[in-house]
């Protein structure tokens, strides 16, 4: 007898939230199958519900929630069945699928693992709860299980505590706990947002080895296309609680059906620098779930929304060929048909492009060999002990009306960089050097004072990363957006007033807000009343530290419209932050790839990208996922081996060697300097003449 | 791990110098001094003592030295003879005095340290576990009064109720036949007996303060991520909540330790006296009152090095259950 | 997202998005309901201190050397007379009963005689803040002269209630005063701390883990002893409240310098400080803000450990000294087995204690959970 053709299948399945404030109904009739031995990823903006669906598999949702309605059944081999949505809650029924059957890992390895017992213990403990095996024989398993995930020296790492081992290792080791088993499924939520996209490549590769080995099924949930583009077999896209569409990764990404997989789609930049356009985005973000809109739940960012119909009847779920299933009137019956016409011609009219704007040769900015070591201090004297090297030795220019954008992996110091150029440190050496102010020549802005850096705060400002942080909850719009012309004497009164409702009108929020306090935006209203303060005294330079990170892909379209039209109009000068090169792609004129404290490689986007010289450059272009499931190429990624070097003890001479795969022995014991190997084209690294490396391919 | 007790253990000299200079200090600062006292109650008993005799006495005790140098002699008997100077009112080496009721009071401590602990930890878990329910009100409300009430008023209390409702008296630690007996497996027993008044009276605030902290403490754990984790696995609830949860709370729990040690000691200081406990507190106190400064300044500077030496433990006992500690 | 973003019924919404810090933090305190309570009782008690004049029915050395340790007299609140029920309030008179064993002499309730009791009756003359006098109680004998002890009386024949209400003045604001000062050391000293940084913070923290982990009574009670015998119980007063504080400033100092560090590194004070503003501006207009209702719900919290170690210093005998009355000097009269077991209602102090400390316990509890509002 064969195997049933699904593992699980969810039907109509309702877990709500019974909070003080009213029930959050977190997922609202989600149906799907998993299928056997496949990978399906669930993908959506964050507070869609994908996180909750998948707890509900395994009914481990945190109280106040419970699964109210549906069922999961679940078909582990020919003849059983098991609906789990009745099983009792940590009853004896799903404590034995738990673990076994079924596994689940998460988004942060550091805080799903506990700190205070060792990766060995934890491991041991699954495999001992579910098989009846001796202790020896468990720790023999775990330090296998290890082994196959790609841990070196399993047999010592064993013992090792979760804060010994690097971000990577730790969901390695995160999932070796959850395949010691040999489970039917593995639950994946998120497993990589959390990692550098180096690593994420690793991963996500080693999921799908081990998927393919083990023959188990997958249930992957994402925000991240390029990541379903990636490792999905089928896709589910969900939002609000519901799925909107689901089908094959093919069709998804080739044919979407649903307007918002199609926002989704059209929200992520391309890697592409030719293709600079605007963004295709969708109005609004993702309404909190109290505040469910009734009717399609989409239907009030919809462009496609018909009066009458979206906003009062739930749209019913339609089935297209190939087991394309999509959740819109758009595909019904004779009536939608009239309805894809009118759809037809509003896709073809294209975003507005961006008028062409050729920076200036004028510098605005320039940074002179700019250090920034932090001290390590240790025990009762406070003695000095070493140096945290965040920026080290760092050139590099920036011409009046252009973008450039710094890439690089998290502790790289990027950040750093920044706040030092903002001054909120005191640089260990090195020059800043600012031509802004109209005749009064260079500046060293490393050497002022902050009451001499007073006059140039107001034309070098900052967008933070975090709109929830960045915005004191304690004071209103008016004061927060107001501060810097308040505190420079540049407006009062009814004149700020004034200012501040303009600004707001400009950023795209309306003018009337600005009495109210931060806590009554979204996050990506917030981002725009920090853009507002960054914009308020006139500024030339914006410094933008991942101002888009923090948002999801459909407002983080919007942000960077923004952004670019703004530039237009003011003519501003940006340095932008980021870790996402897609984003950096999109936004830059020029790139400059950061590797522990310091430049490995700057030149234009378009020649970065194509053609980079560095291998370091090399290796993140070919981890970046584009979403396309035709670009899946395993094959020609190189997977990089190791950590980011410690900026605190740096290894001799080029500080990627270690990880690099064109290493020689000069690599090791002599530092290559930041060279221009062509116009414009800065490199370090010794070889960047002979090498051949690739770039994005736009194949 | 032995690298760091090592390093504690250092960290401790310094904090035991400046406890002696403490100690020292408070018991120079009331005017005059013992001879000045023996003077004023001997006029009041019409006996006069002559100047010249006044100062004999106080060349005899030293007490006419400058304050450093009086401190020097103190400080340098103690750590090189162990010799903690002679009380001028029971005309007793101090440390005859001293040792039996130092051993006493940290019985009383350690002991209600322990009944603190056992049912703390029960309590706590269970009004975090079952949150919002009967029982966690009712003992989250015990435990505000608990803390409200002063442990001077607890004891009287339990006093007035045995005495009245059970016609015996609870004070001392001994019943009256063991008193200046020589230890003997009887006089354990008897202590035994008359501890559980003190170790309640004493008991109940840190009792009260540690079920909150705890209840606080799971309530968060018990949403952390790896929680979840472990239910992933399949363990039974009950396994998952000591293994996890617990252990975690358990951390600022002992770090807690040392504050509720050092709370301790101090509070045995009153209770002892309402209790007429043969502790230090009520020796203390009575040379506090009669400038017997040799005596007073060695009683608070064991006090403090008893309460130090428990932040000590604590701080072992942390590094032994958190590695993270360990490996900092 | 925050629950408080969800939080947007439709009619609320105009209120709520230009709702500031305070009327948040007092729409969730609102909710909790023990705080709310215990609010009004602290407000009331501190009205009481106020005006303890008012609502004692005498005033606290007035001694009826013929009623020493008179037990409480029951009050009942209505007489029967031949139309009904009236509201009437009075108390039973007593009769002596001489126990020739003991040798003493023993109170006992008289229910034939009885004294009426009247709301706001005239007595003796108290000031009311020291502006103006005034004789009227809010409750006391309607004929001057009954006796009236609803706690009972004490070894001279002073009425208990009256004392305990006057123990209120010394008592509450002995716990607020010290507050107060360890406020101010910690505030200094805290923000020295995380000011300067370096040495100065690390000397400063050894100092504040040293006075940690030193047994606070044994100190205070020997700083306490070396207050000499003849001094101004004034002086008395403000040397006990240096004495609590000397110990008592270093838990608010780390909370100061906790969240001073804290705040520091977050990113809306960098945004200020890239707007141009001085350090002056920056910790006045974004960062005290930012922790003031963390300190407030500190502070109360603080207020009961001292009144806590006032009485128990008092009690003992090393801290206020009658003539001064403070809940801990009233509870030395109840310190041997001997007066409690005759005369219990000696307790009553003690229960006063136990209900400040208590509702400032709540009251604090309830502040803290609400301080932040954006949590």
């Amino acid at each position: 007898m064969s195997l049933p053709e699904h593992l699980i299948e969810i039907d109509n399945l309702h877990t709500h939230f019974f909070t003080d404030d009213g029930v959050v109904r977190a997922v609202e009739g989600v149906s799907f199958n998993i299928p056997r031995g496949k990978t399906i990823c669930v993908v959506g903006e964050s507070g869609c519900g994908k996180s909750i669906t998948a707890r509900s598999i395994l009914q481990v949702v945190d109280p106040p929630g419970r699964i109210v309605e549906g069922d999961i059944h679940f078909y582990p081999d020919a003849d059983s069945k098991v609906n789990i949505a009745q099983l009792k809650p940590n009853g004896k029924e799903i404590r034995a699928i738990r673990g076994k059957e079924i596994t689940m890992i998460f988004q942060e390895p550091m805080t799903s693992l506990s700190p205070l017992y060792t990766i060995g213990n934890q491991i041991v403990e699954a495999l001992r709860w579910h098989l009846p095996i001796s202790k020896k024989e468990a720790r023999e398993r775990a330090i296998e299980a290890l082994a196959k995930v790609g841990i070196p020296r399993p047999a010592e790492r064993i013992d090792a505590y979760t804060f010994e081992l690097s971000g990577g290792m730790r969901q390695r080791a995160m999932i070796a706990m959850a395949l010691v088993c040999e489970p039917k499924l593995l639950i994946a939520d998120e497993p990589t947002t959390a990692l550098d996209v180096t690593t994420q490549a690793n991963i996500l590769d080693l999921i799908r080895e081990l998927q393919r080995e083990l023959g188990m099924s997958v249930m992957f949930i994402t925000h991240d296309l390029g990541v379903v583009a990636e490792i999905a077999d089928e896709v589910a896209v969900m939002y609000l609680g519901t799925i909107v569409e689901k089908g094959t990764v093919e069709a998804i990404f080739k044919d979407p059906k649903h307007p918002y997989t199609r926002a989704l789609l059209n929200s992520i930049p391309k890697l592409e620098p030719a293709a600079r356009t605007r963004l295709d985005a969708v109005r609004g973000s993702v309404p909190h779930p109290l505040n469910r809109p009734s009717g399609c739940p989409f239907h009030e960012r919809c462009d496609y929304a018909v009066a009458g119909v979206c906003d009062t009847t739930d749209p019913p779920l339609i089935t297209l060929e190939g087991q394309h299933e999509v959740r819109c009137v758009l595909y019904g019956d004779a009536q939608g048909d009239a309805l894809r016409e009118l759809e037809r011609e509003a896709t073809a009219e294209a975003g507005p492009q961006i008028a062409a704007r050729a920076p200036a040769e004028q510098l605005l900015l320039e940074v002179d060999r700019l250090k920034m070591h932090f001290p390590i201090k240790t025990g009762f004297f406070n003695r000095t002990v070493g140096h945290v090297k965040a920026v080290d030795d760092v050139s590099f220019a920036i011409r009046e009306g252009e973008t450039l954008g710094l890439v690089g992996e998290s502790g790289c110091g990027k950040t750093t960089l920044g706040h030092t150029l903002m001054r909120l440190y005191q640089p260990t050496a090195g020059k800043i050097l600012y031509d802004g102010t109209s005749g009064n020549g260079q500046v060293d802005l490393a050497h002022l004072n902050n009451r001499e850096l007073k006059r140039y705060r107001r034309e070098i400002r900052m967008i933070f990363q975090d709109p929830h942080a960045s915005l004191n909850p304690r004071m209103v719009v008016r004061d927060i957006v107001g501060e810097s012309l308040m505190v420079n004497e540049l407006a009062k009164g009814s004149e700020l007033d004034e200012t501040v409702r303009g600004l707001l009108q400009r950023v795209g929020l309306r003018p009337e807000y600005i009495q109210r306090y931060p806590h009554a935006f979204s996050g990506g209203e917030r981002q725009r009343i920090g853009i507002a303060r960054a914009l308020a005294p006139n500024p030339k330079l914006i410094v933008a530290d991942e101002a888009v990170s923090a948002l999801d892909v459909s407002v983080q379209a919007q942000i960077l419209n923004l952004l670019k039209d703004l530039q237009a109009e003011f003519g501003l000068t940006f340095l932008f932050i980021s870790h996402d090169l897609s984003v950096v792609a999109h936004i830059s004129d020029r790139v400059a790839v950061m590797y522990v404290g310091k430049i490995v490689e700057l030149a234009t986007t378009e020649t970065l990208f194509s053609r980079p010289q560095h291998p370091y450059t090399e290796a993140l272009l070919s981890a970046v996922l584009k979403p396309d499931p035709t670009l899946r190429n395993d094959a020609n990624r190189i997977l990089l081996t190791g950590d980011v070097a410690d900026p605190a003890n740096t290894p001799s001479g080029c500080d990627f060697h270690p990880r690099c795969r064109y290493a020689q022995d000069r690599c090791k014991t002599e530092v290559p300097a930041l060279r221009e190997t062509a116009a414009g084209h800065f490199v370090s690294c010794h070889f960047s003449e002979e090498l051949e490396l690739r770039g994005i391919d736009h194949g | 791990m032995g690298q760091y007790i090592l390093k504690r253990i250092l960290y401790m000299i310094p904090t035991l110098f400046a406890i002696s200079i403490v100690a020292f200090l408070i018991i120079s600062l009331p005017p005059g001094d013992y001879v000045d006292r023996l003077v004023a109650n001997a006029r009041y008993e019409g006996d006069v003592i002559t100047e010249e005799e006044a100062e004999g006495m106080r060349e005899l005790y030293g007490l006419n030295r400058p304050l450093i140098a009086q401190y020097l002699v103190w400080l340098g008997d103690i750590v090189f003879r162990g010799d903690f100077g002679t009380s001028f009112s029971w005309s007793l080496p101090v440390s005859r005095l001293i040792w039996e009721r130092l051993a006493l009071t940290l019985t009383i401590s350690v002991s209600s340290l322990l009944f603190i602990w056992v049912v703390a930890i029960p309590i706590g878990v269970y009004s975090a576990v079952k949150q919002y329910s009967i029982g966690d009100y009712f003992f989250t409300f015990l435990g505000f009064i608990g803390l409200a009430i002063p442990n001077f008023l607890l004891a009287l209390v339990l006093m007035y109720i045995s005495f009245k409702y059970l016609g015996q008296s609870v004070g001392g630690l001994f019943s009256s036949e063991y008193i200046g007996e020589a230890w003997s497996a009887g006089k354990v027993l008897d202590l035994l007996s008359h501890l559980w008044v003190p170790m309640i009276v004493l008991g109940t605030a840190g009792t009260a303060s540690l079920i909150r902290t705890l209840r606080a403490n799971l309530l968060d754990e018990l949403r952390r991520p790896y929680v979840t984790t472990a239910r992933t696995k399949g363990l039974p609830e009950t396994y998952l909540l000591i293994k996890y949860p617990l252990r975690h709370a358990l951390n600022p729990f002992v770090s807690d330790l040392n504050t509720v040690f050092v709370d301790l000691v101090s509070g045995a200081t009153i209770v002892a006296v309402v209790l007429a406990l043969q502790t230090t507190g009520p020796l203390l106190l009575d040379a506090l009152r009669s400038q017997d400064m040799f005596l007073a300044g060695s009683a608070i500077m064991m006090l403090s090095l008893m309460a130090v030496f428990g932040t000590l433990v604590s701080d072992i006992l942390l590094a032994w259950l958190d590695p993270r500690i360990r490996f900092d | 997202m925050s629950a408080l973003t969800a939080n947007r019924s439709a009619g609320k919404e105009a209120e709520f998005v230009v709702a500031g810090q305070w009327q948040l933090i007092w729409r969730k305190f609102r909710k909790h309901r023990l705080a709310m309570f215990s609010g009004v009782v602290v407000s009331f008690i501190y009205l009481v201190v106020l005006i303890p004049g008012f609502f004692a029915p005498f005033t606290p050395e007035e001694y009826r050397a013929n009623f020493t340790y008179a037990p409480p007299q029951p009050i009942r609140f209505v007489v029967r007379t031949e139309d009904g029920l009236r509201f009437a309030p009075f108390v039973y008179g007593y009769k002596v009963e001489i126990d020739y064993n003991a040798g003493r002499r023993n109170f006992v309730i008289d229910r034939e005689v009885s004294y009426p009791v009247g709301l706001f009756v005239k007595g003796a003359p108290y000031s009311v803040l020291g502006l103006f006098e005034s004789n009227i109680h809010l409750f006391g004998p309607v004929n001057a002269g009954d006796p009236l002890f609803l706690l009972g009386a004490d070894r001279l024949g002073r009425d208990v209630l009256t004392r305990t209400i006057y123990g209120t003045q010394v008592s509450m604001t002995i716990g607020l005063i010290g507050v107060a000062l360890s406020l101010f050391l910690g505030i200094l000293l805290g923000g020295i701390s995380g000011y300067y940084g370096g040495w100065i913070d690390n000397f400063i923290q050894r100092l504040i883990e040293f006075l940690r982990s030193l047994p606070s009574i044994p100190l205070w009670i020997g700083l306490a002893a070396a207050i000499p015998k003849d001094t101004p119980p004034m002086q008395v007063y403000f040397l006990i409240t240096v004495i609590l504080s000397v110990i008592g400033w270093t838990g608010l100092a780390r909370v100061v310098r906790g969240k001073f560090m804290a705040i520091k590194t977050e990113d809306f004070v960098q945004a200020a400080k890239l707007d141009g503003c001085s350090t002056r501006r920056i910790i006045f207009r974004h960062m005290v803000p930012t922790f003031m209702s963390h300190i407030i719900a500190v502070v109360t919290l603080a207020i009961p450990g001292m009144i806590l170690a006032e009485t128990s210093l008092s009690f003992l005998g090393i801290g206020l000294r009658p003539p001064v009355i403070s809940w801990g000097v009233l509870l030395q009269e109840a310190q041997n087995i001997r007066s409690i077991s005759t005369a219990p209602w000696l307790f009553w102090p003690g229960v006063a204690v136990t209900v400040a400390v208590l509702a400032l316990n709540f009251l604090g509890d309830g502040l803290r959970d609400a301080a932040d509002p954006y949590a």
